[in-house]
Order: C-alpha cells, then structure tokens, then sequence
C-alpha cells in the first residue's frame, strides 16, 4: 500500500500499449543515424591526422626497371636533403600489389601490369614545403615524377563527411519530431480514455500537475523501456556489422569504429527518449487540462 | 457556509433543469435533500461539488463567488468537500485502502497518517479484513461504504452524499447515516440527497425539496409531526 500509487491505469491502454515499441523502432534509426554519423566523423579524422604533413611522391613507369631504380635514387636523394623532409621511404613492391589487389585480384596479371613507384614522405611538425619548387626539382632530376599533398582529395573527404554529418543530425530531429508527435497524439488519447477518473480526481481536488505526473510517470518508463529496446537492437545490428566488415577482404567499406565518449552518446539514447517522452507527456497534460473549465 | 441566489442551470441549449434555486445552509447544518427523479438533484450537488458552473445566478461557497475564485484556487477550495456519488464512482484497480486514501494523499498527508487513519476509518465501517480488496470484488454495499470512508476520510467542511444508503441494508444504511450525524457534530455541514422518504423521517433535520428543478420547500423535520421513539431509533443504530 506504501510507495507510488497510480490513480489512472494507464499502462493498460491500447493507445500506450504499443509506445515502447514506437519509441524502440525510434531509437533504433536514431542509434543506427548516429552511429554511421559519427563513424564518418571519426573515419574522417583519423584520414586527416594520418595525411596532415605528409606527402606522396609518384614515379610514372619507365620502359626499363634498371632506369626506374637510377630515378628512385635521385628523388630518394633531393627528399632527404631538404630540411622540411623527416623521411622518404619508398613504398615497396608487396604493398603496392596489396593496394591494386581488391580490384584486380592476386593473379600474374598484376607482375606484368607496369606500376608507378610511390615514395612516402613525412614532413617535420609544422615544416611546410613549397610543393611547387619541390615537384619541379624532383621532375629536372626524374622526368615523370609527381607530387601530392593529398590536400585536394582530403578536402573532398571532410566536406563529404560535414555533408553527412549534417544530414545526420537532421534526420535524428526528424526522427525525435516524429517520436514527440506519436506521444502527443498517445498521450491525448489516453486523456479521453480517462477522462472519467481525471474528472473525478478533479472534484476530489486535484491538482494538474498532479493528474500530469500521473502520465509523466507512466511515459517515462514506457520512454526509457523503449529507448533500451531501440537501442539493444541497434547495438546488436552494429555489432553485426561490424563482423561482417571484418570477414570481408575488399577493403572498401570503413570500419565502424566509435570514441567511448560517442558510445556514451548511444547510451544516452534510452535516458533521453525517456526524458523527451516525461516532457512531451507533461507539456501535453497541463496544455489540455488548462483548456477545460 | 453556502448561499444560492437565484441559480439556474441548463444544458447547452435544453430547457432549465435548475430554475431560480435561492437558499443557505449555515455552517453546520445537515439537511436532506429530497424529490422525485429527475427533479435536479444530481445537478444541483454537481453545482455544490463545483463539476458544474451555474448558468446564472449567484454561488457562494465557504464564503468566495464560485464564479470569481480563481482556477488556480479550485482544488484548495474542492478539497474542503466530499463526495459520495450514486454510483461510488471507485477506482477499480485501486484497492479500498488505496481509494480512500486518495483525498489524504492529494492533500500530501504523511503515509504514516494515512495508513492510521485510513485502517481506521475502513475498519469503523466493517470493512477492515478488506483493505487490499479491488472494488470488482466488493459488493454494491462495500463499495459503497468505501466510497463513504473516502469522501469523510479527509474531514471535509461540506459533505455532500447522492444515495448514499442505496445498497445497504437498514443496519448498514443507519451505522451510515450516524457516521454523518458525527461528521456534523464536529461541525462539518452535510447535504444528503435521497429517495428513502423513511430514513429522512428517522432523523429531525431539515428537509430541501425540489421539485421539476425548484425548491419547493425548506423545513425542518422538528417542524412536522413528532414522531416519539424514531429518533431514539436512530440513536440505536
């Protein structure tokens, strides 16, 4: 008899019955949105820290591999005399053939397939390099070499994942727009389905807010039990995704990685579709007990 | 206590089912409130529980215009009234305890006050060994005992009662009834709308008659006939 005691019954009604299920399917999307969204964010940084201060440098294929290899020297020679320059390393033959297999496969086509020559360059911290003038010397002692900073590709990437991210973020206020209105609409139901037992709390002198705390309470839990459903869920997909990433060899797709502060952003999820359901609930409440007489 | 000037009340466009209706009740009286079915009497409690606001006339309740107090003001004002409905009006997934309870814990009483109180009272009108029992359970007299605790749990200035000895038993209707009579010697003013013309007559209070939405008549039942040994009756009970 002690403890909280539920004046209205209002986790039997059909109208909330299927509320948790409706906020589940909810977070799911939002967990999934998320999770891609900050996978991106992550991938897309990690590209730019391992790109920032570095450089490639590409030796087109000559005719013979004897004049190939005098050329190697050559640039090997100009990088690491200048300053800027912590290392210059060329990129040997077996990655390179690991780089080209998941298109063309690991057969002897690829042994006769003419491949340029990469050489990998780190830069000191904060040395700049006049990439102009470097790719001109470079090119006065190996015709056919050129230089990339990478800058045009890596500008590309993070402007497509701001894109994504962006369209991330719209889509989860989309998905809590949807949420939020499904509770309203729930919440007014359960209104008329108990308009009896409010009317009579009324008349013993109730207060609103204490009919709203009647609901609040009820869509908070349902809110919350949902939220861990939706997410649960979600957490299984990415872990499945995540192994179906790892059992393939194409290296296409990027791996689903998260920070533990974006895994607390997931685990967010449940407290605030609990939270976002209590308000709406509430708010919904005393807006329509404030209308009646 | 409760003052009536010239209130009429209608609903949405259909004829007036209250009409004119003028009178007081000091604080502390007890009065019956009588007439044939239909007569308004429901109506005229809802105007005295405050569900239902006049369409004209004049309301004064524990000194304030009704019209005039406002919404916010509402609950404090409801809580100073019980209710006991005809038809109980119980919260079925409630348990008795808990139903009467509920004007206790609107007005934020400690559990360990209502647990006391709430035992008590359930355990004075013989309903003591059904405390956790859901009102589906009971039977019409139960509920309609329980619904009597939860309208007098709470001591309420002004208890008003539509048939509230309906499905009892003459035993039953009279323990009831003296349950009132206490209420009002505490000073609560009590207000009974009933049918049974022959519980009314056991009791020398006076009688509100309405008839086809007007009060005919406000008298006391000391005015009529004595009538020897009824009230020694009632004592019994």
């Amino acid at each position: 008899m002690a403890g909280h005691i539920r004046v209205l019954p209002l986790d039997r009604d059909d109208s909330r019955r299927y509320l948790p299920w409706i906020v589940a399917v909810m977070v799911y999307l939002a967990a999934m949105t998320l999770a891609g969204a900050m996978a991106t964010a992550s991938m897309a940084s990690r590209w730019q820290t391992g790109l920032t201060g570095a450089l490639t440098v590409q030796l087109q294929p000559a005719a013979e591999t004897q004049a190939n290899d005098g050329r190697m020297e050559a640039v090997l020679s100009i990088l690491r005399a200048d300053a800027a320059v912590a290392s210059a390393e060329p990129v040997d033959e077996e990655k390179m053939l690991g780089f080209i297999q998941p298109w063309l496969g690991r057969d002897g086509l690829t042994l006769d397939l003419p491949l340029p020559r990469l050489v990998d360059v780190r830069l000191h911290d904060r040395a700049s390099v006049d990439l102009v003038d470097l790719a001109a010397r470079l090119e006065a002692a190996a015709p056919g070499t050129s230089v990339d900073d990478h800058a045009r590709w890596l500008t590309g990437i993070l402007k497509l994942a701001r894109v994504i991210r962006f369209i991330a973020f719209g889509t989860v206020a989309l998905i809590a727009a949807a949420a939020i209105t499904v509770l309203v609409f729930a919440t007014r139901a359960a209104l008329a389905v108990h308009k009896d037992g409010i009317a009579l709390l009324h008349i013993m002198g109730a207060r609103n807010r204490f009919i709203a705390r009647e609901f609040q309470v009820a869509a908070l839990a349902q809110g919350f039990r949902g939220g861990l459903i939706g997410l649960l869920t979600a957490l299984a997909t990415l872990v499945a995704l995540g192994g179906a990433g790892l059992n393939t060899d194409i290296g296409i797709l990027p791996q689903v990685t998260l920070t533990t502060l974006q895994w607390l952003v997931l685990a967010a999820l449940p407290p605030a579709a609990g939270a976002v359901a209590l308000i709406t609930a509430r708010l919904t409440v005393l807006s329509v007990l404030a209308r009646l007489a | 206590m409760v003052r009536f000037e010239n209130v009429g009340l209608r609903y949405g466009l259909g004829p007036e089912v209250l009409r004119d209706l003028t009178f007081e009740l000091e604080s502390g009286a007890f009065h019956f409130l009588v007439g044939p079915s239909g007569a308004g009497k429901s109506s005229l409690l809802q105007l005295l529980y405050l569900a239902r606001r006049p369409t004209r006339g004049l309301i004064t309740l524990f000194d304030r215009a009704v019209l005039k107090v406002p919404r916010r003001e509402l609950p404090a004002l409801r809580q100073r009234i019980g209710v006991v409905f005809q038809d109980f009006r119980l919260f079925d997934h409630l348990s008795a305890f808990d139903n009467v309870a509920l004007p206790l814990r609107l007005k934020g009483a400690k559990e360990t006050e209502i647990r006391k109180h709430v035992s008590e009272l359930l355990t004075w009108v013989e309903l003591g060994d059904h405390l956790d029992a859901l009102p589906p359970t009971l039977s019409g007299g139960q509920k309609q005992r329980v619904a009597i605790a939860r309208a007098v749990i709470a001591r309420p200035r002004l208890l008003l009662a539509d048939e509230p000895t309906g499905n009892v038993d003459d035993r039953i209707a009279m323990r009831l009834l003296h349950l009132f009579v206490e209420l009002h010697k505490m000073g609560t003013t009590v207000v009974i709308a009933t049918h049974n013309l022959e519980l009314v007559s056991r009791f020398r209070y006076p009688e509100l008659r309405l008839e086809n939405g007007e009060i005919k008549q406000v008298r006391a039942s000391a005015q009529r006939d004595a009538r020897p040994g009824i009230e020694a009756a009632a004592g019994r009970g």
